[in-house]
């Protein structure tokens, strides 16, 4: 019956993206508390990071994942040591514990999205298309909602799958 | 795109179709794929009390039909799962079009878009999908053992067989990613990876070089009530007794 | 969080990141610094792992991934990352299992993650068999062992006893080498999947040291007697591959199966004909078929069979034969004369429900394939293959077991289940001084013990296992390549430090040192064995070319006992594919599993004709009480329209007093009922037929069916 559901289910679309960018209001915030105040500015405009340098997965893996606090002290045992954000890293640290980061981005479990990076790293879709100029940011913020809309309006403009099983199964 | 085979065309790069095929001469109804697929894709235990209702769920399934009396008794046997098919009855009668054929013959169900009416269970002749009365929950440790790839459904949606559309989306990536076409035999769902008798096999069934469409063409092949109008992807190769 | 709340929360809550929203408490748990050998969130990687749900030693690949567990840590939660196993398939380099899993096999995920395991060394506080356990220190444990056992020692150490499962590797070989530092008799297994009549009719038929392995897919015509290898038996998922390639993997011939068991077994309705043997009457039915084709065989092969073949079966009365199988002597015509036609014939020998005759049977089964000169033949019976490392020594036997733990002081059970086997068994668990359990599960008989020290999972533990039966030398090695979920460890190490404490230690052997003495005479050149391990353990195994065939020993066929069936109803309980003799129960998959015949889920029925049922005034899922001399059981009862009139069965696994919260108190085993009857000559557990009476019960029966009347009905039209 692909006859009506399919014609109909195209025309649903937009109305379910614009109903659920309220529903993934929640995953919208403003500048995040996090554990220990991370500038990202600071270490890829001024250090010269790469996003994949912490994000080790965002161009080949399903997630881009966060950094063990073994990269972070692999620098840090040696710089800014007399930071007091550094110095609450090293806490941590001490203690054999990550850093509970707090996420910024991500989908509700309940959204049943089954999200990939490497194929849009493949399919050269830039990390700030859907995260914002991070690079210049202090604390990394919410700067793109994900909502359907988004992600279908990317899909459809760059011609790729706009079949609901492309994300959700 | 489903547009033009709405239209009768094909496009021009043509979608894989993907179909099954099952060997009854094969299968022995030692229930492998119905753990296989419970343990692939999260399929909650219901326990006892619940089982009892009538909500145990498995995507999967053995019928079994005893026929004749002792001692000239047989069983019939056949491995039951949804039949994606290509009119499917379940999909008309969705109110919110949770449940539609994609252009690979996949008959998806959006488990964020259901809200949980069972019209569609109530309509599917073969009675392979299944509500989720409750939020489930697996006792920890149990919880160390779900699989990331596929969502855990919450309380109040349908679920069914997807013919393992995360191992389809997994074998499309890899292919992408080698830069290569998929090729027969990339996408093996759980119950076919598992099966001891070597009685299932999956592909594209318009690619006439596959193991299913070779399997679909051996002249054994039959599909399950097809006088509804069906027409299921799942075919069932007759035992040949 | 269910779709209900999460749509209130969308409602109420404008700010907050995702985990601020859905798990705030999650995000107040400190995450543990993740291992030096960091797991990748989304990566998967597949680590070869050995399946010990039964004795056929599948060779798999576990799937791992990154997850996440909460835990306690120094005083306080944590979160901790840890590899876990997210699915089980099977190897396809493995010989054994190719690839395939059975749903057992599939289930052992939930041996290693289930919620009721020993997650440290207990203490018993209540009366044994109660089931009260308090939490005690490894230190502590292992002392109060080690005097138990030193005393012991001091007075008589033949009275230590060692209960193990009947498989042999590593794990058997550092048993023997424990017992033997302590001058202790060898290990037992309780004669339950311990294909004691399979091994003993090898022995007398072919003088082969192991299960002969059956070239089924290459038959053209199989007869299998009391085996139900499609559906537990030997290997389950080897014996599947092989049917499915006998009836459709060779172009243009298409194999013929006949299926003699007193039970409409998975064989049975995959048969084109099931011959319904009555309980006990293999033997005489073996007979028949062998003194049939004496006649339907040329004269020259006769001829050319060995002497005591034709001897046995020429003493056989066919019409006895008929009277005694069940079988009419034309049936039994027939069968001989289909394998007699047959290009490429084989009798497949079993005893899946054992008998107290089933040796006998077994041989006489075993012995037809001497008649049809298929031994060594392609689509015949070929020799056990030796895995060349000598591990097959250490295979624990059940002679004698029984009587052994009457006697027995200082009892250790590791994975041995007698008090389920046996109910008797508990009487002689509660004279003994000492019980040490090594069990990672609290069942009906580790209940019983003083002490328990639990080894690791299957799945991680390290460790060379052997096949049951493989169709070339083969074994499964892995070191353990997770870190153990609990607080516990490897039983082989526990062994080793309780004989130190004692100062009679040994030397344990791990998989690495047994396959680079493998490697030294195997391997290639210029290579000591270290290379041949370390490739060995990378693919999880290792799997040689060719057969070791082994001489062939004059047929001693002429000491079949006699015995006589009882009257009137008779009860037999059987393996069934989903729990095997019962340890699968604690898997909530295999609860939840359909019954294959009955389509019951965490409730196992009694079997029954619809004649009997008529009778009693019998429906579906109405309860009985099954008495016999020896105990009574109430179960709901399934009319099956191919149970042999009079015949009552039931498969093994519920009942178990204590198998962790999917298992205990769950339904009736049936064993109270068969009694603790055993094979004279092998020592294993007879599971019927016993004399009983049934009678309608009242109240309910509680059967849980998954697949509803409707599904009985016959097929639509296809």
């Amino acid at each position: 019956m692909r006859l009506v559901g399919w014609r109909a289910g195209r025309a649903f679309v937009p109305a379910t993206a614009r109903a659920s960018t309220l529903l993934l209001a929640l995953a919208w915030a403003p500048a995040q508390q996090q554990p220990v105040a991370f500038p990202h500015s600071t270490h890829i405009e001024k250090a010269g990071l790469q996003c994949t340098d912490c994000h080790e997965g965002a161009a080949a893996r399903d997630s881009a994942g966060l950094p063990s606090i073994r990269k972070c002290m692999a620098c840090h045992q040696f710089i800014a040591t007399d930071s007091p954000e550094v110095a609450r890293l090293a806490e941590y640290w001490e203690r054999r514990h990550e850093v509970p980061w707090v996420r910024v981005y991500g989908f509700a479990k309940q959204a049943a999205v089954q999200f990939r990076h490497a194929p849009h790293a493949r399919a050269g879709v830039a990390c700030s298309k859907c995260h914002g100029e991070v690079e210049s940011m202090q604390t990394a913020t919410l700067a793109v909602r994900h909502t359907m809309g988004t992600c279908i309006d990317c899909h459809r403009e760059s011609n790729a799958s706009d079949d609901c099983l492309a994300c959700h199964f | 795109m489903p547009d033009n085979k709405e239209a009768g065309e094909r496009p021009a790069d043509p979608s894989p179709q993907w179909a099954m095929a099952i060997d009854l001469d094969r299968c022995t109804g030692c229930e492998a794929c119905v753990v296989a697929c419970s343990a692939e894709n999260n399929v909650p235990v219901a326990g006892p009390d619940q089982a009892a209702l009538g909500r145990a769920k498995h995507w999967i399934r053995i019928d079994r039909y005893y026929e004749g009396e002792f001692p000239n008794v047989k069983v019939r046997h056949r491995p039951v799962l949804c039949q994606h098919c290509d009119e499917a009855p379940c999909e008309p009668v969705c109110p919110v079009y949770a449940t539609y054929q994609n252009a690979e013959g996949l008959n998806v169900q959006v488990y964020n878009r259901c809200i949980g009416t069972r019209y569609c269970a109530n309509n599917c002749p073969y009675s392979v999908r299944f509500f989720t009365w409750f939020a489930p929950e697996w006792e920890e440790p149990l919880d160390l053992q779900l699989n990331p790839d596929v969502s855990v459904r919450p309380a109040g949606v349908v679920e069914k067989c997807t013919f393992c559309a995360h191992r389809i989306k997994r074998a499309k990536l890899t292919a992408d990613e080698e830069g290569r076409p998929l090729r027969d035999g990339d996408v093996q769902p759980a119950c076919v990876q598992s099966c001891p008798a070597e009685a299932m096999t999956f592909g594209d069934q318009t690619d006439p070089d596959s193991k299913v469409a070779r399997a679909i063409s051996s002249g054994r092949s039959e599909q399950l009530l097809p006088e509804l109008g069906t027409k299921p992807r799942v075919f069932y190769l007759k035992k040949a007794d | 969080m269910d779709r209900r709340n999460f749509f209130k929360i969308v409602g109420t809550a404008s700010g907050g990141a995702v985990t601020g929203a859905c798990g705030k408490q999650a995000t107040e748990i400190i995450p543990l610094l993740v291992p030096e050998e960091e797991i990748v969130p989304g990566v998967e990687s597949w680590r070869p792992a050995v399946c010990g749900e039964c004795g056929a030693g599948c060779r798999m690949l576990a799937r791992v991934m990154a997850a996440e567990r909460e835990i306690d840590h120094e005083g306080g939660r944590v979160r901790q990352r840890i590899a876990a196993v997210k699915k089980l398939e099977g190897d396809p380099s493995d010989p054994v299992s190719g690839g395939r899993l059975c749903a057992r096999g599939h289930a052992a995920l939930q041996g290693l993650y289930n919620p009721d395991r020993v997650r440290g060394p207990l203490k018993r506080t209540g009366a044994r068999g109660e089931g009260q356990f308090e939490p005690v220190s490894w230190e502590a444990a292992l002392e109060a062992v080690a005097e138990a056992v030193a005393t012991q020692l001091a007075t008589d150490p033949a009275k230590i006893l060692f209960l193990s499962p009947p498989v042999a590797g590593t794990k058997a070989a550092n048993v023997a080498r424990f017992l033997g530092a302590l001058g202790a008799p060898g290990a037992r297994a309780v004669g339950f999947g311990d294909h004691a009549a399979e091994l003993e009719a090898s022995r007398r038929c072919f003088g082969w040291d192991g299960l002969p392995v059956y070239e089924i897919q290459d038959s053209t015509m199989a007869l299998s007697i009391g085996a139900d290898f499609l559906g537990s038996w030997h290997s389950p998922v080897l014996y599947s591959r092989r049917y499915g390639h006998m009836r459709q993997g060779r172009r243009g011939i298409r194999g013929r199966l006949v299926h003699a068991e007193a039970r409409f077994s998975t064989t049975a309705w995959n048969a084109d004909q099931w011959l319904p043997v009555l309980p006990g009457g293999e033997l005489a039915l073996a007979l028949g078929i062998g003194q049939a084709l004496l006649a339907e065989l040329p004269a020259e092969r006769v001829r050319d069979a060995p002497a005591p073949v034709r001897r046995a079966f020429s003493q056989v009365d066919l019409e006895a034969a008929a009277e005694s199988s069940g079988i009419t002597a034309a049936t039994i015509r027939a069968a001989a004369a289909d394998l007699a036609a047959a290009d490429a014939p084989l009798v497949i020998a079993g005893a899946s429900m054992v008998r107290p005759n089933s040796a006998d049977a077994v041989t006489a089964a075993c012995a037809i394939n001497l008649l049809l000169d298929n031994v060594d033949r392609r689509g015949g019976i070929r020799p056990p293959a030796s895995s060349g490392t000598g591990l097959e020594a250490h295979r624990p036997a059940s002679a004698g077991w029984l009587e052994r733990l009457a006697e027995a002081r200082v009892v250790f059970l590791d994975r041995a289940n007698p008090v389920y086997s046996t109910p008797a068994a508990a009487d002689a668990l509660a004279d003994s001084e000492m019980v040490v359990s090594l069990s990672p599960f609290l069942d009906d008989t580790s209940t019983w013990a003083d002490f328990v020290l639990p080894d690791h999972s299957d799945l991680e533990r390290g460790g060379i296992v052997l096949p049951a039966t493989a169709p070339s030398p083969a074994l499964a090695a892995t070191e353990p390549s997770f870190a153990p979920l609990h607080d516990s460890r490897d039983a082989d190490k526990v062994l080793a430090a309780l004989a130190e404490a004692l100062g009679r230690p040994f030397a344990a052997l791990d998989a690495r040192t047994a396959l680079q003495r493998l490697g030294e005479r195997i391997g290639t050149a210029g290579d000591d064995g270290a290379a041949f391990a370390s490739e060995a353990l990378r693919r999880g195994g290792w799997s040689g070319a060719g057969q070791d065939i082994l001489p062939d020993a004059s047929p001693r066929l002429d000491e079949f006992a006699s015995w006589s069936r009882p009257d009137g109803l008779l009860l037999q309980c059987y393996p069934s594919l989903q729990f095997g003799h019962g340890d699968g129960a604690n898997r909530s998959w295999l609860q939840e599993l359909p019954d294959p015949a009955s389509s019951a889920m965490w409730s196992l029925p009694v079997e029954l004709d619809p004649g009997t049922a008529e009778r009693l005034g019998l429906a579906n899922g109405d309860p009985v009480v099954i008495e016999s001399a020896h105990g009574s059981l109430r179960a709901p009862a399934y009319i099956n329209p191919a149970a042999i009139p009079g015949v009552l069965s039931m498969a093994l696994g519920q009942g178990h007093t204590h198998f962790g919260r999917y298992a205990s108190g769950r339904g009736a085993n049936p064993m109270h009922v068969v009694g603790a009857a055993r094979d004279a000559q092998t020592g294993a557990t007879v599971t019927g037929p016993v004399a009983v009476t049934i009678r309608k019960a009242a109240g309910q029966g509680g059967l849980i069916q998954f697949s509803h009347q409707d599904r009985d009905a016959p097929p639509h039209r296809t």
